[in-house]
């Protein structure tokens, strides 16, 4: 009993946060927003651009947009028949990569704006 | 054990007491380690270090907050698959680079803190939420890469997701979970070419080992006591969730792995 008050007491003395498992979207919210961050990059000059869509190497020369959940996605419903979209990663190991030397940033969320005026 | 149940019930107490409002502030506010510069310089290191080694999937890890702030034998807080792209932007470009593929919480102002959305973004955007000069990284072996490819490109990848949202969600169970877990999802479906929930969880009852945060980690662990998220009704017995150091270490054991390595920043 004596050890559960004083860890009590201890834990809510400490404010700060600690996190096992940070998945909060701090890095993109942080003090700038994306696009503030495309200027101040740009500003310093290192070359960016706004991504739009990532999709498969393969798929790029095709115009097929596939990314992960909340997009478009093509591919069989089961993972083994999904093999035919990633035959490219085949013989990954020991093959450099291209990766261009612009930075690229996410663009900025969805506007979110109340349809009226907020009142104070 | 006598000491985790009594910090957990101390929890409970300090739940109801302790103020929400300034945690994700705080967060932000470690998260300005790098200048948008310095994030953008290692995010370009991480990426090409990758492509040297042929990655087109590979796990990556950072933490969002100091290390001293961290319980013994969790160094990352947040970790996301980065998979070899090409990139369309909105000047009309296709260029080739990684895209990043997260879970992430809520910040209760878009949507609820207690639940988890998929979101794909970009490696400065992943780069600029770290706390430290490092990131820890997993890259599978070719098949393993391939068979997670498959996965990420097809529906079950939405279907392995549960948006219910818990920072230290028990990876054996599927009531909660977080980034890690989502990712060791991804993982055990290419593993054993299911998407069936079930199955995966009984297959990494059998051959998982979680991190278990032992009892005197707790109160650095377990800072944001007020936070909503800090669900632990899934867990029996001491708490257990997935990490950069069990995932890498099951990936090891059962030969799903080319390589692990902490990556530091060179700052030029």
């Amino acid at each position: 009993m004596r050890r559960f008050i004083l860890i009590a007491a201890a834990t809510a003395a400490l404010a700060s946060p600690a996190l096992a498992q940070d998945s909060g979207r701090e890095g993109s919210q942080a003090s700038t927003s994306a696009s503030e961050a495309v200027g101040h990059l740009a500003a310093s000059g290192v070359k960016t651009a706004v991504g739009v869509a990532a999709v498969p190497v393969s798929a790029a020369a095709v115009g097929t947009s596939v990314v992960g959940a909340g997009a478009v996605s093509v591919g069989a419903a089961s993972v083994k028949t999904g093999e035919g979209l990633s035959v490219a990663a085949k013989d990954s190991a020991d093959v450099s990569l291209k990766v261009d030397d612009d930075v690229v940033v996410a663009a900025d969320p969805a506007p979110k704006v109340p349809y009226q005026p907020v009142k104070k | 054990m006598r000491a985790a149940a009594a910090a957990l019930g101390a929890l409970s107490l300090a739940f109801a007491a302790a103020p929400a409002a300034a945690q994700d502030s705080s967060a932000r506010a470690v998260a300005a380690h790098f200048t948008a510069t310095e994030a953008a310089g290692f995010s370009k290191q991480i990426e090409r270090e990758l492509a040297g080694k042929g990655a087109r999937v590979a796990m990556v890890f950072r933490t969002g907050r100091p290390r001293d702030k961290l319980p013994e034998g969790i160094a990352y807080t947040h970790g996301a698959l980065w998979v070899h792209r090409a990139i369309q932007t909105a000047d009309g470009r296709t260029l080739s680079g990684y895209a990043v593929y997260n879970l992430y919480a809520g910040d209760g102002d878009n949507w609820s803190r207690t639940e988890s959305r998929l979101i794909q973004d970009y490696p400065f955007d992943f780069t600029r939420g770290s706390a430290v000069d490092d990131v820890a990284v997993i890259i599978p072996s070719p098949e393993m890469q391939r068979r997670m490819l498959a996965v990420i490109d097809s529906p079950s990848y939405a279907r392995l997701h549960n948006p219910a949202y818990s920072l230290v969600a028990n990876p054996w169970a599927d009531k909660y979970q977080n980034c890690n877990n989502f990712m060791l999802n991804v993982v055990a479906s290419a593993a054993w070419e299911t998407d069936d929930l079930q199955r995966i969880k009984a297959n990494l009852k059998a051959h998982y080992q979680p991190t278990v945060v032992k009892a005197d980690g707790l109160m650095r662990l377990f800072g944001p006591i007020a936070d909503p998220r800090l669900r632990t009704d899934d867990q029996k017995g001491p708490i257990r969730t997935a990490t950069y150091e069990s995932m890498s270490a099951f990936m090891k054991t059962n030969g799903l792995l080319q390589e692990a390595y902490t990556l530091p920043y060179r700052r030029s």
